[in-house]
C-alpha cells in the first residue's frame, strides 16, 4: 500500500477485439430489430428450407409433403367446400366461446379489482381454477356436457376467462387511488369517471389479457376439435391423420399457425390503434 | 502538503483533444482542442455546465471511448483502450448485483496475475480502506447509496491504478452522505497520493477536494479557465478563502447563463 | 366501543376475514353434494363427495393412482430435462453468435406460431402414437419458453455492467460467465417456470391424444369411458395439486438462486 506500481497483465489481442465489438453503439434490442425483419423473412425461409427438404428425395413425398402438394390439397379442400365449412365452424366456436369467456372475465376481474371484499371472497377460488389446466378438464367437461358444440364452447370460455380476469383485475388495481379522490373532489359524476378515467386506464392491461386469452382459446379449440369430431380445423386434421393424408394434415398445420399469427397480430394492431387515439 | 506547480514531466497529458459524435448524419462537436497536464499525485476537479463534455473527457481518458483526434498520454504512453492502470468510478455504483461486495471488488483483479491469497488480502485491505469492513458478504441490494459507492471506489482502487477517474461519483447521494464521502475521498487520497481526476457538478466539492479546478464551457466543450487551489490538505470547509474561490468559480460558471 | 373491546374484536375479525376465501369453494362443494344426494339429473356427473374420497382411497391402495402419477411425472421430468436443456442452449447460442441468430431466428419465429396442439396430428403420422411421441410433445412444450426467455435474458444485458467488464479487461468468456449469464438468470428462470407448467400440462394432454398407456390423462379417459366421474375428478385434483407443487418448487429454487435481486425488480 505504498503506491508502488501495480502489476497487471498487458491487454491481449483478444481484449482489443472484445473492446472493438463492445464499442459499437448500443444496438436496438436484438429481438425488436431482428424480430421485425424475421416477421417477413420467417415464412419465406421456412418455405425454402421445407422445399429443400421435401424435394431432396431424402423422405418420401407422402411423409414430407412438398409445398405444391400442400397447395393442391388446400385447393381441393377449399373447392369441395370442406375447408370453408371447417374454417367457419372453428371460427364460430372461437367467437362464441371467446365472447362468453371474455365477458365473464371482464365482469369478474373488474369486480375483484374494484372491491376488496369481492377479491377476498373470489380470489382463492379463482387461483385454484388457474391451477387446473384446461386441457386436463377435457374429459371431465365431456362427461358433463357431452360431445356437442357446448363442450367446446365451454372449454374455450374457460381458457379465455382466466387471462381476461387477470388482465381486468390488474388493470383496475393499477389505477392510482388518487384519481378516484380527485374525481370525488371535483364531484365528477360516476359514469363520466367510469368512461373517461377508469376505462382508458384499464385498457392496456385488459387488452393484454384479452390477447393472451385469444391465443389460449385458439390452442384449446384446436385441441378440443382433435378429440371431439364433427367439423372444424382440428377435426379436419384428425381425419387427415386417420386416413394417412399428410397433405391435409399439413394444410391444417399451416392454417392453424397462420390463423394464430393473424389473430395475435391483428390484436396487437388493435391495441396500438386504440393507444394512438389518446387513451 | 501543498503542490506548487505541476511537474514538467506530467503523469497525464492531454494535448488538443477533440471529439465528434455523428448525430443525424451531422457531426456534433463534443470536445474541441482540450489540453491539460496533470502532475503525479495531483487532485484535479473538473466542473462545467451540462453539455460541456466533461464526462466524455473522462471516458476518453478511461479508454471506454477512443475515437478522438489529438493526444492522450499516461506516463508518455498513448491511451486508446481501457486498462488496469486507470480506475474509474461512475455516478451510479454499477456494482454487479449478483456479486457480494467482496466478489465485486475481487472482480477487478480477474485479469491481474497474482496468487489467490494475495488477491484476497488486497481485496480485504481495500474494503477496509473505504470503511466497509464487515460488509464483505453483503449484496448490493443491501447497501445504502453511500456504501455502494464506497464499494465502487474500493473496486477501482484495488488494481492500484496510476490514475483514479471519478465521474460525478457523489451526484446521486443525499447531501449528508455526500459530505461524509467527500471526507472519505480526501482521507483515502491523502493516504495513497495517487493522481485523481474528478468530474463534478458540485462546485463546493470541486474546490474542497481539488488542487486545481478546471472549468469547462459547452458548445463545443473546451476548457475555459483553470483555478489553482493552493491550500494544504486536509482543508477546512469553513475557511473564507475556500468560500471565495468557490464563489469565483460559480461566478465563472454562471457567467454565460446570467449575463 | 372502548379501545379494549376494539382490541379484542380485531384478532377475531382478522381470523374470520381470512376465512372469506373459503366461502365460495365450500358453498360450491355443498351445492355439489346436494345435487348428488337429491338425484337431480345427470346422476353420473354429480357423484357424491364420499364417492370421490372412496375412489381416492381405493386407487391409492391398489397402486393405480401412484402408477399413473409416476408415469405422467416421469415423462414430464424427462421431457423437461431434454426440452429445457436444448432450449436454454439454443437461446444462448442465438444470443451469443449473430450468425446463428440470423440463421435460426426466422425459422424459429415461423414454427413458433403453430400451437403445439396443431402439430400433434403431424407428430402422430411422422413418429407414431407411442410413448416416444408423447415425450416429443413434452420436450417441445418445455423447449419454446426456454429458448425465448434465455435469448431475451442474454441479449438484454445491462450496458453499464458490460462497461464494467471492459474496464477490467474481461475476455469474452469472462464477460459471459460473470456478467451475461448471471444477469440473464432471472429471465432464464422465468423460462424454466413456464417450461415446467407447459411440460406438465402437455404430458397429460399427450395422453389424451396418442395411444393409451399409463398416466393420469389415461386414468381420466378410462374414468370417462366407464362413466365414473369420481375417477375423473380425482385425476383432475391430482393434476392441479401437482402443477401447483411443481410451480412452488421452482419458485423456491429461483428465490435462492436469485437472492441478490432487488425487491422492486421482481
Amino acid at each position: 500500500m505504498d503506491g508502488s506500481h501495480s502489476t497487471f497483465v498487458s491487454p491481449s489481442p483478444a481484449n482489443s477485439a472484445l473492446a472493438r465489438t463492445l464499442r459499437q453503439p448500443a444496438p436496438l434490442p436484438k429481438v425488436g430489430r431482428l424480430g421485425r425483419r424475421a416477421a417477413f423473412a420467417s415464412p419465406l425461409i421456412l418455405l425454402i428450407v421445407w422445399s429443400a427438404l421435401s424435394y431432396s428425395g431424402l423422405f418420401p413425398k407422402e411423409i414430407v409433403v412438398p409445398p405444391d402438394g400442400i397447395w393442391r390439397a388446400f385447393i381441393s379442400q377449399w373447392s369441395s367446400g370442406e375447408l370453408p365449412k371447417n374454417l367457419l365452424g372453428s371460427l364460430q366456436r372461437l367467437a362464441v366461446g371467446y365472447g362468453v369467456g371474455a365477458g365473464l372475465g371482464i365482469v369478474l376481474g373488474v369486480l375483484m379489482g374494484a372491491s376488496k371484499q369481492a377479491e377476498a371472497y373470489l380470489m382463492p377460488a379463482f387461483q385454484t381454477l388457474r391451477q387446473l389446466p384446461t386441457i386436463a378438464l377435457i374429459p371431465a367437461f365431456i362427461m358433463i356436457f357431452g360431445v356437442g358444440e357446448t363442450v367446446k364452447i365451454v372449454l374455450v370460455a374457460k381458457a379465455t376467462a382466466l387471462p381476461v380476469t387477470l388482465g381486468a383485475f390488474q388493470g383496475v388495481r393499477g389505477v392510482p387511488s388518487r384519481w378516484f379522490e380527485v374525481a370525488r373532489l371535483f364531484r365528477i359524476p360516476a359514469p363520466v369517471v367510469a368512461t373517461k378515467v377508469i376505462l382508458p386506464a384499464i385498457l392496456p392491461s385488459l387488452f393484454q389479457g384479452l390477447r393472451i386469452a385469444l391465443s389460449h382459446a385458439w390452442v384449446v379449440l384446436v385441441g378440443a376439435e382433435l378429440l371431439i369430431a364433427d367439423n372444424g380445423i382440428g377435426q379436419m386434421m384428425e381425419w387427415g391423420r386417420q386416413t394417412f393424408r399428410l397433405d391435409i394434415v399439413l394444410v391444417g398445420v399451416v392454417l392453424t399457425g397462420l390463423i394464430g399469427f393473424l389473430l395475435d397480430k391483428g390484436f396487437r394492431l388493435l391495441e396500438r390503434g386504440l393507444k394512438g387515439r389518446g387513451a | 502538503m501543498a503542490f506548487e506547480h505541476p511537474d514538467t514531466a506530467s503523469k497525464l497529458s492531454i494535448d488538443r483533444l477533440s471529439k465528434n459524435y455523428i448525430l443525424d448524419r451531422k457531426p456534433l462537436r463534443v470536445l474541441l482542442n482540450v489540453s491539460l497536464d496533470v502532475a503525479e499525485g495531483e487532485f484535479v476537479s473538473i466542473v462545467g455546465r451540462s453539455g460541456c463534455g466533461k464526462s466524455t473527457l473522462l471516458r476518453l481518458i478511461s479508454g471506454l471511448e477512443n475515437d478522438y483526434s489529438g493526444d492522450i498520454r499516461l506516463d508518455g504512453q498513448v491511451i486508446s483502450r481501457p486498462g488496469l492502470d486507470r480506475g474509474l468510478v461512475f455516478q451510479d455504483p454499477s456494482l454487479l448485483p449478483w456479486m457480494t461486495v467482496r466478489q465485486n471488488v475481487a472482480f477487478a483483479l480477474v485479469n491481474v496475475d497474482l496468487p489467490a491469497p494475495e488477491k484476497a488480502e488486497r481485496v480485504a485491505e481495500h474494503i477496509d480502506l473505504v470503511g466497509l469492513k464487515g460488509f464483505e458478504s453483503a449484496y448490493p441490494k443491501e447497501l445504502s447509496g453511500g456504501m455502494a459507492q464506497r464499494a465502487a471506489i474500493a473496486r477501482a482502487l484495488v488494481t492500484q491504478p496510476e490514475v483514479l477517474l471519478l465521474d460525478e461519483p457523489l451526484g446521486a447521494l443525499d447531501a449528508l452522505t455526500r459530505v461524509r464521502l467527500q471526507n472519505e475521498l480526501q482521507r483515502i487520497w491523502l493516504r495513497h497520493k495517487m493522481t485523481v481526476i474528478m468530474v463534478t457538478h458540485d462546485v463546493e466539492e470541486a474546490v474542497y477536494l481539488g488542487d486545481r479546478v478546471v472549468i469547462m464551457d459547452p458548445g463545443p466543450g473546451r476548457i475555459s479557465r483553470i483555478v489553482d487551489v493552493p491550500h494544504p490538505h486536509p482543508r477546512d470547509r469553513a475557511s473564507p478563502e475556500l468560500h471565495a474561490l468557490r464563489d469565483a468559480v460559480l461566478a465563472d460558471l454562471t457567467n454565460g447563463v446570467l449575463s | 366501543m372502548t379501545a379494549a373491546t376494539n382490541a379484542i374484536k380485531t384478532p377475531i375479525l382478522h381470523r374470520l376475514s381470512a376465512l372469506r376465501g373459503w366461502v365460495v369453494p365450500v358453498a360450491a362443494l355443498a351445492a355439489w353434494d346436494y345435487c348428488a344426494h337429491t338425484g337431480a339429473g345427470h346422476a353420473y356427473v354429480f357423484v357424491p363427495l364420499e364417492q370421490v374420497a372412496a375412489a381416492l382411497w381405493d386407487n391409492l391402495l391398489n397402486g393405480d393412482l401412484e402408477l399413473s402419477w409416476a408415469a405422467s411425472a416421469l415423462r414430464t421430468l424427462t421431457g423437461f430435462a431434454i426440452g429445457a436443456t436444448l432450449g436454454v442452449a439454443l437461446g444462448g447460442v442465438m444470443a451469443t453468435w449473430r450468425i446463428a441468430d440470423a440463421l435460426i431466428n426466422p425459422l424459429y419465429q415461423a414454427v413458433r406460431q403453430t400451437p403445439l396442439m396443431g402439430l400433434i396430428p403431424l407428430i402422430s403420422l411422422w413418429f407414431g402414437n407411442d410413448e416416444r411421441s408423447k415425450l416429443l410433445v413434452v420436450s417441445l412444450a418445455a423447449f419454446y419458453p426456454c429458448v425465448l426467455n434465455t435469448y431475451e435474458g442474454l441479449s438484454g444485458a445491462n450496458r453499464r455492467h458490460l462497461e464494467v467488464g471492459r474496464i477490467f479487461l474481461a475476455s469474452r468468456g469472462q464477460v459471459f460467465r460473470h456478467i451475461l449469464l448471471p444477469g440473464a438468470m432471472p429471465a432464464i428462470f422465468t423460462g424454466l417456470m413456464q417450461a415446467t407448467a407447459f411440460a406438465w400440462l402437455s404430458s397429460i394432454g399427450s395422453e389424451l391424444f396418442f395411444d393409451p398407456g399409463p398416466g393420469l390423462g389415461n386414468l381420466m379417459l378410462n374414468g370417462q369411458a366407464a362413466f365414473r366421474m369420481e375417477v375423473v375428478l380425482l385425476a383432475v385434483l391430482v393434476i392441479g395439486l401437482t402443477g401447483y407443487a411443481s410451480t412452488a418448487l421452482i419458485t423456491l429454487v429461483s428465490r435462492r438462486v436469485l437472492r441478490w435481486r432487488p425487491v422492486w425488480q421482481a
